[in-house]
């Protein structure tokens, strides 16, 4: 064996230095190794850390997100179809809601997936539409007239199929505040109570959905736009309950449905009926009637794994 | 001289020696590195995290359909009088391609272009506990890394099919016979119709090639 040593003599032995190389070489790959090890759980913990952990709960918010969508038809549904009075449309939604709770149940517990969908409260609304065309005056041909008093809210407010030789104005109102939207053939022009105005402008305006804010089915960025820090969509900036009217209502013919909810009493009583027309007639006039105006379930979603309960709002077509 | 000459050359076997052996253990090293190394392909934690993204395109596909109603057109893309979708002719299904209606195109963008396969099947009520799964588009046998999400929608009684251009055909679902969805059973009490036709959900299984 060689020295590991240098002889103290200053007579180096060569015989001892392939040895220092061979340990050189050893502590060399020893550190690769280790090095090596390094690399791979470095990009092993990257991996766990990126990986979805949150797949399950992704699946649940999108059942809840899909509740929504399928209960938001039922609603429709009641509202156009049974609208004989509030009982009839709550007493069809409740069916409705049972029946979709019991399909969906058996198409997700093939996935292992337990589902309840129990149909809490419901919420009344109005529901008003013109349907024949007309120009929007109501039932005694007056262009500027009140739709509603004392609103609470107001969903799916959608003008259709319209034709403009004017301009209508949209305008909510609180009494001393106004929120206003003035609708021609080619600009939708918003105005919030504090004065600030934001346009969009189209070729030639076929539809509005003022609380969706879209225009032909684009967005319309003067019915949702942020200035300022305020938003202007519809009836921003109004507290409390507000009064629904139309202004020149003579210069456009289409139609138009909103759903509305009282704020202060249930039933129809914060509308005139001489501006409405039965459906069945006399008179061609808008028409009012009976409707939910939203609904409160309870969605539950159970897998091996997870467990998520929450309530869920429908009112479709309501803004944000 | 005899004595030196012995030295070098036991110095110069040692060094050999020792480089041989450095040598030796690096090509080791890299031996073990290549056969543990992950990569994308490799069946590993790795595919995972293709399989989560594969999930999520999925997923965001499924919802932007829903929002866009794409879904109930795919659902609604039926030939009345052949019995089947619109140009499947008697296989029932599509297979080479998805067909050209928005949903279509929106798998098409999604997918085949990353060289994904998928499946899309629909799933309805046919009685009053079971149910019936038809294959809308067939690509192949999913793989065991294949992932699957779902999208429930509804038709209505007054939901109308679609005809192949992609236009609204008048026929409603409430008045045909051969559509392939029937009306789900009501458990419901009173006499009145809610108008929900049936519950459709909308599978699609995605899986790498």
């Amino acid at each position: 064996m060689a020295d590991l040593v240098v002889p103290p003599s200053g007579t180096r032995s060569s015989r001892s230095r392939g040895q220092l190389i061979l340990i050189a070489a050893f502590a060399l790959a020893a550190i690769f190794l280790g090095l090596a090890v390094l690399v791979n759980s470095a990009i092993f913990t990257e991996n766990l850390a990126t990986r979805g952990e949150n797949v399950e709960s992704t699946e649940a918010l999108d059942y809840r997100y899909g509740v929504t969508q399928f209960t938001a038809e039922v609603i429709d549904f009641a509202n156009e179809h049974n609208y004989s009075s509030h009982a009839t449309v709550h007493e069809n939604v409740s069916d409705g809601i049972q029946d979709v709770s019991t399909y969906t149940a058996i198409q997700q517990i093939e996935g292992g997936t337990a589902i309840s969908l129990v149909h809490v409260d419901t919420t009344n609304g109005t529901r008003i539409f013109q349907n024949d065309g007309n120009s929007f005056t109501n039932n005694q041909s007056d262009p500027d007239w009140t739709l509603a008093e004392d609103l609470e809210h107001v969903r799916a407010f959608e003008l259709t199929d319209t034709s403009f030789t004017g301009t209508l104005s949209v305008i909510v109102e609180d009494g001393s505040d106004e929120w206003t939207a003035d609708i021609n053939d080619t600009a939708v022009t918003v105005t919030r109570p504090d004065g600030t105005t934001t346009v969009c402008s189209y070729g030639s305006i076929e539809s509005v959905d003022i609380t969706g804010a879209t225009v032909n089915g684009l967005p319309c960025p003067a019915l949702e736009d942020t200035r300022n820090g305020e938003q202007m969509q519809f009836a921003t900036g109004i507290s409390g309950v507000y009064d629904l009217r139309f202004e020149g209502g003579n210069s456009v013919t289409g139609d138009y449905s909103l759903v509305a909810e009282d704020g202060t009493s249930a039933g129809v009583s914060d509308i005139d009926s001489s501006d409405y027309a039965d459906i069945g007639g006399p008179g061609t006039g808008p028409h009012n009637t009976p409707a939910v105006y939203s609904i409160t379930l309870e969605v539950e979603y159970e897998t091996s794994r997870l467990e998520y309960e929450t309530d869920v709002i429908v009112a479709p077509g309501e803004p944000e | 001289m005899r004595r030196n000459r012995s030295k070098e050359e036991r110095g110069q076997a040692h060094t050999l020696e020792s480089v041989v052996g450095a040598v030796l253990l690096l090509t080791a090293i890299a031996f073990a590195l290549q056969v543990t190394i992950v990569t994308p392909l490799s069946a590993s934690t790795s595919s995972q995290h293709i399989e989560g993204q594969q999930r999520s395109v999925a997923q965001g596909v499924l919802a932007s359909a829903a929002e866009e109603g794409a879904l109930q057109e795919a659902v609604l893309y039926w030939n009345n009088t052949g019995s089947s979708f619109h140009n499947t002719s008697t296989r029932g299904f599509y297979a080479s391609g998805p067909p050209d209606i928005q949903f279509g195109n929106m798998l098409s963008r999604a997918f085949d272009e990353e060289g994904i396969a998928y499946n899309v099947y629909f799933t309805y009520q046919s009685s009053s506990s079971s149910v019936n799964r038809r294959p809308f588009i067939l690509q192949g046998t999913p793989t065991d890394n294949a992932v699957s999400t779902t999208r429930t929608i509804a038709l209505r009684n007054d939901d109308r099919l679609v005809d192949k251009d992609g236009s609204l055909d008048d026929t409603t679902v409430n008045e045909t016979d051969s559509f392939y969805i029937n009306n789900a059973p009501s458990g419901a009490a009173s006499g009145l119709s809610h108008g929900v036709y049936n519950l459709v959900r909308i599978e699609v299984v995605a899986w790498r090639i």
